[in-house]
C-alpha cells in the first residue's frame, strides 16, 4: 500500500553496517551496493527494520539523542530509496514534479548472470582515470568525423546488399561488441577514481550480449568536473571505437559499426530513461540536497515560503529537461520520417502482396509504429505537459475562482470555522448561532477591511482573497507587517482589547470575508464555556492570529495548533527586556505574538524580528546552548512553547522539522556573514 | 555554472552545529564535566590546605568535591580558600560551600583567573562532548554490525568499539580520527601518537560518556593505564 513519508516503514534489504572513521558504510548483497552516512546516522540505519514508521524512528532518535537531524535522516532515505536499498521502497509515494526527470527508471529488459559482486583496488588513480577518459574523448571527437550525413539512407544502402534477419544479428553482434567495450571502460574508469567497481555482469538485452559493470560506486567522486567527464566519455566512447576501427575494419563493417555507434550514442541521450545524458544533466543542474529537498517538499506549502529561487531553480531543471526532451524527440522523428521515406514504400508493397519476405517487413512495420507511438506519448505527457504546466495553474486557479463564486452556503462557512482553531471548540448550536449572526461581505481590491485607530466591534474570518496588515508610525512612515491567506481570522486585537486597532487591513486582491460580531462571539463562547486552555478570550485570539497568519505555522492542522495552544504560556515583555542571554540553555522557542525583538550574537546586533515570527528554535532543533541574545524592541507579547511540546510537534509534522532546521541554518548563516562583516560601534565612529 | 568540487553527499558534522561552531557561540554556560582522574595535567588538582580533595566533576563556575574523609567545612554559604594546582603554577581561589549531599560538596569559584577559567573552559570541552553520547542499539538480526558498539552524538563524535582486532576501538572527536590499540598509545589518524594533552581530552571524552557498557569502561581503565604508564 502506498503511503506518505511519515507513515511509511522502511525495511532495508539485509547487509551489514560498517563503521569507517566518521561515518558508517551500509552495504547490501544482492546486488552489491553501498552507500555511505555520518555515524550520527548509525540509529536510523539500524532502525530501518520495517517495524517502526520514519515518524517513531524520528521520535525514537529524538527520546535517544535530544535532537534530530531531520535533513539527514530525509537525505538518507533518498538516498536509500533512490539506490534500491528498502525491500519495500515501492510503498513510498514521491511527490516531487521532478520525479519523472529525477527518480530513475531502471530497464528491466534484460537477463543477466552476476559473476563479480565487487571489485576492489587501493591503486585509486585520479590521475589515470583522468588521462584515459580525456584520451577516450579526444578519439570520440576525432570518431565523430565520420559521422554520417544522412543516417537513414547509409542503413538503407547497407540493408539493400544484406537480408532482414543476417542485417539484424550483425547489429546484434556489432552492439554487444560496442556495449562490452564501453562498461570494460566504464569498469576502469571506475576502478581508477573510485577503486570499486560493482555488480559486475553478463547481460542479455535487445541491445545485444555483452558484459554490464553498475555505476553504483559513482557516488564517491566529489569532483564535477570528473563526473562530467565520466558521463561524456560514456555517451561518446562508441566513436572512439569507430575512430579505432577505421584503421582496420573493411568497408562494409566499418557500416555496421557506425549505425551501431549512431544508436548506442543517441540513446544514451535520451533523457526519458536513467541513461548517461539524464545523469549528465541532473548532475550539473540540480544539487543532491536540492532534489532530497524537492523530493519531499514538492506539495508542502512550506515549500513554497522557504525560498521562490528554489522553487524556480526546480523549474528551470524541469524546463531545461524538457527541452532536451524535446530536441530528443525531435531527432527520433526526423529518423523515423526519413525510415518512412526510405523503407515505407517497399514495406506497404510487400504487406499489401503477401511473400515470405512480408514477415520480415511486417515486424519492421510494428517497430515503426510502435517507435512513433512512444515518441508521441512521450511528447505529450513528458515534455508539452511540463512546459505548459506553469501556463496552465493559472487559468487552473481561475477556473477554480469562478467555481467558487457562488453563495456561501452555512455548512461551506461552518467547514471553514471548524478548521479554525478559535472557532474548533464551537460545535453544533453554538456554530450555528454564530455563523447565523454573521455576514458574508465581499470587498474589492485595495479596500479597508479594519482601519487604524479606530475601534471596531466586528471581528472577520477571510474566507477567499487575500489581506495585507500595514501600520502606519507616528513619523508617517508605514510598516508591512504581514500578508493573511484564506481562513485567517483578521481585527481581532482591537476587539479583545477594546481599544483602537493599531493597524489596517487592507485586500490585496478581491476577497471574500465572514463578519462576526464579537459580542455575539464573547456570548456564545461563555454558553459553551470554552477557551479554557488559554487564559482567556484575548489571548485565544491573539494565539490564533499567530497560527493563521504565520507563513510556517499556517500549515499546522487544527489538532497541532490545539496542542501547542495548550501547551504554551503567553510572556508579556517591557521594551529593552532580555527574553534570553547567548549561552542559556535553550528550553522553550517563542513566538512573537506582538511587538519585535533584536538578535544580538557576541555583543553585535545582527537583525530584528517582528510579528508573526519566531526565534530560539536553534538551541532546541540541535540541542545546544542559546547561540544569540534577545531583547525586545518595543513591548511585545510573546507565545512561549517548551522543549518537549515544541518536539512532539515536530516528530508528528516532519516537514515543519526539516522546514525549521533550514531557517536555523539560514539564520546561523547570515548571523556569520554579519558578524564577520558588519562594523561594530566603535569601528563606525 | 562553477567547477568547484561538488558537495558531499553526506556531510559527517551536523550543518546548525558547524555553523554554530563558525560563531563561537555554541558552549553552554558553565557546563561541567566529570574528572576522569585525579592527575591530569589539563585539569586543575584541588588542595584543602595539604589535603588533596578527590573532584567529582568541574566547571568554569565551580567544582564538586568528593569530601570523602569528611575534612571539609561542613556549613552550606560559608566561604572558603582552596588551592588550585596546574602544572605551570597555582592559584589560591575564594569559593563558597553552596551545597553538601555527602560527601559530594559542591563549590562555587569566587574568584577565578580569568585565565584559569578559560583553560578550564578549553580543557571540559572533549568532556561536554563526550556528555552527548548515546549507544547505538542494534535492535535486529537483518542487519549486522561490524563493530560490538557504536556511540554517537548530534554533534558528530563517535567512539566505535571493535569486535576483534589490534585496534581495540576507534574514536572521532571533534573531527579528528583516533585509533586506539590495547598497548600503545592512541594514535591519531592512524599516523602519529597522540599528545599528552590530545590523550587527555580523550580520556575527559570517555570518561562522560553517560550510559557506558562494560566494555566502555574497561576501555576508560585502559586507556587510564597506558596514559599513566606513558607507554609508547
Amino acid at each position: 500500500m502506498k503511503t506518505g513519508l511519515e507513515n511509511f516503514r522502511p525495511r532495508l534489504r539485509p547487509g551489514r553496517v560498517i563503521p569507517q572513521g566518521s561515518r558508517i558504510i551500509f552495504e547490501t548483497d544482492n546486488p552489491y551496493n553501498q552507500i555511505v552516512l555520518p555515524m550520527a546516522l548509525a540509529d536510523l540505519v539500524l532502525l530501518c527494520s520495517g517495524q517502526f514508521t520514519v515518524r517513531e524512528i524520528v521520535e525514537k532518535i529524538y527520546r535517544k539523542q535530544g535532537a534530530v537531524p531531520f535533513k539527514w535522516i530525509l537525505s538518507a532515505i533518498h538516498s536509500f530509496h533512490q539506490g534500491g536499498f528498502f525491500e519495500n521502497g515501492d510503498d513510498l509515494t514521491l511527490s516531487s514534479h521532478l520525479d519523472s526527470w529525477v527518480a530513475p527508471r531502471r530497464s528491466k529488459w534484460h537477463l543477466s548472470w552476476r559473476f563479480g559482486q565487487r571489485i576492489v583496488t587501493d591503486q585509486k588513480s585520479p590521475v589515470g582515470f583522468y588521462a584515459l577518459t580525456l584520451a577516450t574523448l579526444v578519439l570520440s571527437i576525432l570518431g565523430l568525423q565520420h559521422f554520417p550525413s544522412a543516417p537513414v539512407s547509409l542503413l538503407k544502402a547497407w540493408s539493400s546488399e544484406i537480408s532482414f534477419w543476417p542485417a539484424l544479428l550483425s547489429l546484434f553482434a556489432f552492439s554487444s561488441v560496442v556495449l562490452t567495450i564501453r562498461f570494460i571502460l566504464c569498469g576502469i574508469q571506475l576502478l581508477l577514481l573510485t577503486g570499486k567497481a560493482y555488480n559486475v555482469s553478463l547481460r542479455l538485452s535487445l541491445w545485444g550480449v555483452h558484459l554490464h559493470v553498475g555505476d553504483e560506486a559513482n557516488f564517491s567522486p566529489e569532483n564535477r568536473l570528473y563526473t562530467a567527464m565520466f558521463h561524456i566519455s560514456q555517451i561518446l566512447s562508441p566513436w572512439a571505437l569507430v575512430y579505432a576501427s577505421s584503421y582496420f575494419l573493411d568497408q562494409d563493417n566499418f557500416t555496421r559499426l557506425l549505425i551501431t555507434a549512431l544508436i548506442a550514442s543517441g540513446w544514451e541521450l535520451n533523457p526519458f530513461f536513467n541513461t548517461e545524458g539524464r545523469k549528465l544533466l541532473r548532475h550539473f543542474l540540480i544539487p543532491n540536497d536540492r532534489e532530497v529537498m524537492s523530493w519531499h517538499f514538492e506539495k508542502s506549502v512550506l515549500f513554497n515560503t522557504m525560498s521562490p529561487e528554489l522553487k524556480a531553480q526546480d523549474r528551470r531543471f524541469s524546463v531545461i529537461c524538457s527541452v532536451w526532451g524535446a530536441l530528443w524527440l525531435t531527432m527520433a522523428m526526423v529518423v523515423l520520417h526519413e525510415f518512412l521515406i526510405h523503407f515505407g514504400g517497399p514495406i506497404l508493397e510487400s504487406l499489401t502482396h503477401w511473400s515470405s519476405n512480408s514477415w520480415t517487413h511486417l515486424i519492421s512495420a510494428l517497430a515503426w509504429i510502435g517507435c512513433v507511438f512512444y515518441v508521441t506519448r512521450t511528447a505529450l505527457e513528458k515534455v508539452f505537459l511540463n512546459l505548459i504546466h506553469p501556463y496552465l495553474e493559472p487559468i487552473k486557479l481561475r477556473f477554480q475562482r469562478l467555481s467558487r463564486e457562488k453563495q456561501w452556503s452555512t455548512s461551506d462557512i461552518a467547514n471553514v470555522l471548524e478548521n479554525l482553531p478559535l472557532f474548533s471548540h464551537f460545535h453544533g448550536q453554538y456554530m450555528d448561532e454564530i455563523i447565523a449572526g454573521s455576514e458574508v461581505l465581499t470587498f474589492r481590491e485595495g479596500a479597508q477591511v479594519v482601519r487604524q485607530n479606530e475601534v471596531s466591534n466586528d471581528l472577520y474570518v477571510l474566507l477567499e482573497g487575500s489581506v495585507e496588515v500595514i501600520r502606519s508610525n507616528e513619523d508617517e512612515t508605514e510598516e508591512w507587517v504581514l500578508e493573511l491567506g484564506p481562513n485567517s481570522v483578521l481585527g481581532e486585537s482591537a476587539l479583545a482589547d477594546g481599544s483602537p486597532s493599531p493597524s489596517r487591513v487592507v485586500t490585496e486582491s478581491e476577497a471574500t470575508l465572514l463578519k462576526v460580531p464579537v459580542h455575539l462571539l464573547r456570548k456564545v463562547a461563555e454558553e459553551a464555556q470554552t477557551i479554557r486552555q488559554i487564559e482567556d478570550f484575548k489571548n485565544a485570539i491573539l494565539v490564533n492570529q499567530f497560527f493563521a497568519a504565520s507563513p510556517v505555522f499556517r500549515s499546522l492542522n487544527a489538532e497541532a495548533v490545539d496542542f501547542i495552544s495548550s501547551r504554551g504560556s503567553l510572556e508579556y515583555y517591557n521594551a529593552n527586556q532580555t527574553v534570553f542571554y547567548q549561552g542559556d540553555r535553550g528550553d522553550s522557542l517563542y513566538m512573537i505574538l506582538r511587538g519585535s525583538v533584536d538578535i544580538l550574537v557576541n555583543g553585535k546586533k545582527v537583525k530584528s524580528l517582528g510579528q508573526g515570527n519566531f526565534f530560539g528554535e536553534i538551541a532546541l532543533i540541535s540541542n545546544i546552548a542559546r547561540t544569540a541574545t534577545i531583547t525586545t524592541r518595543e513591548p511585545s507579547v510573546l507565545f512561549s512553547i517548551s522543549a518537549d511540546s515544541f518536539w512532539q510537534i515536530l516528530v508528528q509534522n516532519m516537514d515543519l522539522g526539516i522546514f525549521i532546521e533550514t531557517i536555523s541554518e539560514n539564520r546561523l548563516k547570515e548571523d556569520i556573514e554579519l558578524t564577520a562583516t558588519k562594523p561594530t560601534g566603535s569601528d563606525s565612529n | 555554472m562553477s567547477w568547484s568540487l561538488r558537495r558531499k553527499q553526506h556531510g559527517s558534522v551536523y550543518q546548525v552545529h558547524e555553523y554554530a561552531s563558525q560563531l563561537g557561540v555554541e558552549r553552554r554556560k558553565n557546563p561541567r564535566a566529570k574528572y576522569p582522574s585525579q592527575n591530569l595535567s589539563s585539569l586543575p588538582s584541588v588542595f584543602y590546605g595539604s589535603y588533596s580533595v578527590p573532584v567529582q566533576d568541574v566547571s568554569v563556575g565551580g567544582v564538586c568535591l568528593l569530601d570523602v574523609e569528611d575534612r571539609l567545612e561542613q556549613q552550606t554559604g560559608n566561604e572558603v580558600e582552596f588551592r588550585l594546582i596546574w602544572p605551570d603554577g597555582e592559584q589560591i581561589v575564594r569559593s563558597r560551600i553552596v551545597a553538601r549531599v555527602n560527601p559530594r560538596v559542591h563549590v562555587q569559584f569566587l574568584n577565578l583567573n580569568p585565565d584559569r577559567a578559560e583553560a578550564i573552559s578549553k580543557a571540559i570541552v572533549p568532556g561536554i562532548r563526550g556528555t552527548a553520547m548515546r549507544p547505538v542499539d542494534h535492535p535486529h538480526q537483518r542487519i549486522q554490525l561490524d563493530a560490538e558498539e557504536i556511540y554517537t552524538s548530534v554533534h558528530g563524535d563517535s567512539l566505535v568499539i571493535n569486535k576483534a582486532g589490534t585496534i581495540i576501538a576507534g574514536l572521532n572527536l571533534l573531527g579528528r580520527e583516533y585509533t586506539i590499540t590495547r598497548h600503545f598509545w592512541p594514535k591519531i589518524e592512524k599516523k602519529y601518537y597522540v599528545s599528552p594533552l590530545e590523550f587527555e581530552a580523550i580520556l575527559i571524552f570517555m570518561a562522560n560518556i553517560p550510559q557506558a557498557s562494560e566494555r566502555c569502561r574497561e576501555l576508560l581503565k585502559r586507556l587510564q593505564s597506558l596514559y599513566f604508564e606513558g607507554r609508547l
